[in-house]
């Protein structure tokens, strides 16, 4: 009685509730359909503009004239296109359209929207300052790297490195350890486009940091240290090479050292082969000697060959393979030297791998081979 | 006196039977009070990414030189049909650094004749890692003579699913493997996104799971969905509103609650390294997939490490889903089974609270919710009427009944369908929709009871080879090969 | 005046290549995608491509492949569109029979003139 009474008025709240959410998604379908077609409309006729505006040579006076006098509504639907443009375009265009955002008042809008309440509103501004490019911003980006919301915090790191100002380099990697972090993945672009005027304080916090911070530096300083003046970045990763804490540190700085391709990279790279040294950094130093392309490593890779396991040997063989005609040379000498399917051991092994890659490339088909297996390395 | 006994018996029948049906009713409710929770959680989830998705900057991570390249791993058996074209679609994915790595289990058929007419393969010699031990001999190794192409072919001799994915982490170079189903069509910018979680916490993620969605109905054109539509069986339908209730906005809701368990073996990314160390995939277990990553849990818990295994719910791997009855009861029978098989595996772990989340929460939920819910269901279908019959509860409980488990079921599902229209929008068709309503009234006539049967043959099955199956899985212990070394860090 | 095959997913870069290029008096064959491309590369051979790198579904270097390998199209010049200027992209681009490459993002002037300087230098 109460039983079924009670048992009638939930059916009741099923049943609405059924056709409640019916409702919310056709309403919601409805709703979406009708705003994206008013949208594309709207976009469609301001479009001209915008294009006119970023592919326009010399007078853009009228494009932006109109752009700038466009309603929220128009603005809002044209809005998408103006920012993936303003990501991807360079030069004159990307310079006229960021004069529009601030004729439309919005360089302004996304200062102040910087200290909005709303995590999203915050994220929004700190993206289009990015975008925009201004230095003006950058005091208050690097405020909000230690913001309460990891995405604000990352969408302000990656601003900053499109600015490019290099006074946020400290603030970047202070924001790789802490409890209010940025993804190293995004810390690691931004410091890229900061380029070699980051370096000293990159340098810094090799001796200072954590170790994953130092992985990532690391990793920044092979990035950019390419260019003129990397006088003091080689010493730097030679010495996290040799001597650092954290073995991934050290093969990282191999890696890197590799990708700098300079002279003064040669020797801490060969030191890194030696026994003494990990595996992982021992590969890794391998294959940079390979990116470097200095025969001077030819010998010492040959002999590498030899190594136990299987990562030292492979990224030896796989130097070699990089290093040109003397290096392909002592490769046959190893293949060579016991001839069979699977003659001569992992030696042998690894040199045919890489020979017949080789050849692949100069289009000649490589013989049958046999599938060679190495055991793994134990007791690591 | 034995008209007093048999009252007395009945009488107690009948209260035993009440009991039971109440129980079974609060099982109902809980099961879809869970499931209404894990919506929620994941609706709450899709709102969040939604809101942020303008400036979340996955073109970045596409132009990020440092992103840790995957090596894709297409576990292969007689798929000579689709092969060419799977692996011309993985090729073409958006990423910036990957290889594929094809492992022809032992084909009968033309697979790798496709292939190589495809690519014109060449026999390369090639040195292996043994990282995991591997059952079936390996054979031969090709590449496509055209050098830039990352394609590696690896033909083996016949062993499993599970060995032909470990022969594959073998020859894998790059320090991120994903495992995807051979006849798997992915989104362009699937990988992109499951890798995502690795870039944004490279010290913690270490495996993450992609969406699940049916490819049935759809058109595919050169390996890529370019029309998603509702499949034409209902069968099928029921199973697309099931995939979307349970694969996606449940994972969704477990990956929010830190304890997720499964990561289907069609789409599915891990740290290599950690592959390794574990041993690979385990030949003999029958739900490989979902075995790896609760034994992954598991070493990472023993190991206290600070570990997280995350799902995405935004890009998806569409995959053809049983269309006939009959394969649809040997696929159901099958997981059920691997689900018997793998608590009883892992056995230790359940409410054993040195596994954390997993061992006190997910686990035993699974048992509860989703092992026993066969036998829970079909019991219930022979309980209520009985019940009714022995007038130990009347027909007002009985309404009750069926507004808990299948009104209330009914409810949640179609919570599911308005997250789906409004956080993914994955179909654009009216009629998908009304098809989609219809389906979910659909599921709990017949199809939920039929998968509950097969369900329940599924543990039998289990229960029947036990002495068996765990005789051979005693070779947990050789799943440290050392550990060589690893790209990814601690 | 020269005919130009553009293929490039993304609509509004499209449209402001497009633009540029007509402005600057070309016929421009646009695609949004690798088959489309081909598609229209038979119907009407152009006498440059440019294509963009990571198009889903069949990318720019499987379509520079396929005109290489047609022979109406197989001298024409290839310039490629990339978000990443890293050495092993270009080196796979050049592999493919690409002749020029224009990095992302790009400056639309830019991107007129290197159209025309790989025309130039083809002689046509």
């Amino acid at each position: 009685m109460i039983f079924g009474n009670l048992s009638q008025v939930v059916l009741g709240v099923l049943l609405n509730g059924l056709g409640l959410l019916g409702l919310v998604i056709v309403t919601g379908r409805v709703r979406h359909r009708w705003r994206a077609e008013r949208d594309a409309r709207l976009a469609a006729q301001a479009r001209p503009w915008l294009l006119a505006l970023i592919g326009g040579d010399d007078d853009v006076a009228e494009p932006l004239d109109r752009l700038s006098a466009l309603g929220r509504r128009e603005w809002r639907a044209i809005m998408p296109s103006a920012l993936t443009l303003l990501a991807q375009v360079r030069g004159q265009g990307h310079d006229a359209l960021a004069l529009l955002f601030d004729r439309r008042g919005l360089a302004g809008d996304a200062l102040r929207g910087l200290s909005a309440r709303g995590a999203v509103a915050r994220a929004d501004a700190a993206y289009v300052l990015g975008l925009l490019g201004r230095i003006e911003a950058v005091p208050r980006l690097r405020r909000l790297l230690g913001d309460r919301d990891p995405q604000v915090r990352a969408v302000a790191a990656r601003a900053l490195g499109q600015i490019g100002d290099p006074v946020a380099a400290p603030d970047l990697i202070g924001c790789l350890s802490g409890a209010r972090q940025v993804p190293a993945h995004i810390v690691v672009q931004a410091l890229i486009l900061l380029g070699p005027p980051a370096r000293p304080a990159l340098v810094a916090a090799l001796a200072r940091g954590e170790a994953p911070v130092r992985a990532v530096v690391v990793d920044v300083l092979g990035f950019t240290g390419g260019y003129a003046g990397s006088a003091e970045a080689v010493p730097a990763l030679a010495r996290a090479v040799a001597s650092d804490p954290a073995e991934e540190v050290r093969a990282r700085a191999a890696r890197a050292l590799g990708k700098m391709g300079t002279r003064e990279c040669l020797d801490p790279l060969l030191d890194a082969t030696d026994p003494a040294y990990p595996e992982a950094v021992r590969a890794e130093a391998a294959r940079a000697l390979g990116e470097l392309g200095a025969v001077e490593a030819v010998p010492v890779l040959r002999d590498l060959l030899g190594a136990p396991g299987y990562r030292v040997p492979h990224s030896a063989a796989e130097a070699l393979r990089e290093l040109g005609p003397p290096a392909w040379e002592a490769l046959r000498v190893a293949a060579a030297d016991a001839e069979g399917p699977a003659g001569g051991g992992p030696v042998a092994a690894h040199a045919r791998e890489a020979l017949a890659v080789v050849e692949l490339r100069r289009g000649v088909r490589p013989p049958v081979g046999a599938v060679a297996r190495v055991r793994p390395p134990s007791g690591h | 006196m034995s008209g007093v006994d048999a009252d007395a018996l009945f009488a107690a029948g009948q209260d035993v039977l009440v009991a039971v049906n109440v129980a079974l009713l609060a099982y109902f409710l809980c099961v879809n009070t869970s499931y209404l929770l894990l919506i929620v959680l994941a609706a709450r989830d899709a709102v969040y990414q939604h809101r942020r998705e303008s400036f979340s900057g996955d073109e970045s991570v596409y132009a990020n030189p440092l992103v840790a390249p995957i090596s894709m791993i297409m576990p292969a058996f007689n798929e000579e049909a689709g092969i060419a074209e799977a692996v011309r679609a993985m090729l073409a994915l958006r990423y910036p650094g990957f290889e594929v790595v094809v492992v022809d289990d032992g084909c009968t058929d033309g697979t790798f004749e496709r292939l190589r007419a495809e690519h014109d393969l060449v026999e390369m010699p090639r040195v292996v890692p043994g990282d995991i031990p591997v059952r079936g001999e390996i054979l031969s190794v090709h590449v496509p003579s055209q050098g830039t192409v990352p394609l590696v072919v690896v033909r083996k001799r016949n062993g499993g699913r599970a060995d032909a994915t470990n022969a594959g982490v073998n020859f894998a170079r790059h320090p991120l493997v994903c495992i995807v189903d051979a006849d798997s069509v992915l989104d362009p910018d699937a990988l992109l996104a499951v890798a995502r979680p690795f870039s944004d916490d490279p010290w913690r993620v270490v495996a993450v799971g992609g969406t699940i969605r049916i490819a049935n109905g759809c058109t595919v054109v050169a390996g890529r969905v370019t029309e998603v539509r509702m499949p034409s069986r209902w069968l099928v339908r029921i199973q697309v509103i099931e995939y979307l209730r349970a694969f996606l906005l449940g994972r969704t809701g477990w990956s929010r609650l830190g304890g997720l368990l499964v990561i289907s073996g069609a789409f599915g990314l891990f740290r290599r390294d950690l592959v390794v160390r574990i041993g690979g995939m385990d030949p003999d277990s029958i739900g490989e997939d979902a075995e790896l990553v609760l034994r992954l849990h598991r070493r990472m818990r023993e190991e206290r490490a600070d570990y997280r295994i995350v799902f995405v719910s935004g890009p998806v791997s569409w995959t053809e889903a049983p269309s006939t009855v009959r394969v649809l009861a040997r696929q159901r029978r099958r997981w059920q089974r691997g689900l018997a098989e793998l608590m009883w595996k892992h056995r230790a772990m359940i409410g054993n609270p040195r596994y954390g989340r997993i061992g006190l929460f997910s686990l035993p939920y699974q048992l509860l919710f989703e092992l026993l819910a066969p036998v829970v269901r079909l019991g219930s279908l022979l309980l209520l009427p009985a019940g009714l019959l022995m007038d130990a509860v009347g027909m007002a409980f009985a309404v009750w009944f069926v507004l808990a488990s299948y009104g209330y079921g009914v409810l949640v599902t179609f919570t599911a369908l308005a997250v789906e229209e409004y956080a993914f929008r994955r179909y654009h068709r009216w009629s998908d929709l009304v098809v989609a309503a219809v389906a979910s009234q659909l599921e709990g006539l017949g199809y939920r009871q039929l998968n509950a049967w097969w369900g329940i043959q599924g543990i039998a099955a289990a229960l029947r080879r036990t002495p068996r199956v765990w005789g051979v899985m005693t070779r947990e212990g050789f799943s440290t090969p050392g550990g060589a070394g690893g790209d990814g860090g601690r | 005046m020269a005919i130009v095959l553009v293929a490039e997913d993304d609509s509004d870069i499209r449209d402001l290549i497009v633009f540029k290029l007509e402005q600057a008096g070309h016929t421009v064959l646009p695609a949004e995608n690798g088959q489309v491309a081909l598609r229209v590369a038979a119907g009407r051979t152009p006498d440059v491509a440019l294509l963009d790198v990571m198009m889903p579904g069949m990318s720019g270097l499987d379509v520079c492949r396929a005109l290489r390998e047609r022979p109406e199209t197989a001298r024409i010049p290839i310039i490629m569109l990339t978000a990443r200027a890293q050495e092993s992209d270009v080196q796979t681009g050049l592999q493919a029979g690409a002749d020029d490459y224009i990095v992302k993002p790009f400056s639309p002037r830019d991107l007129t003139q290197r159209v025309e300087t790989v025309l130039a230098r083809a002689g046509t």
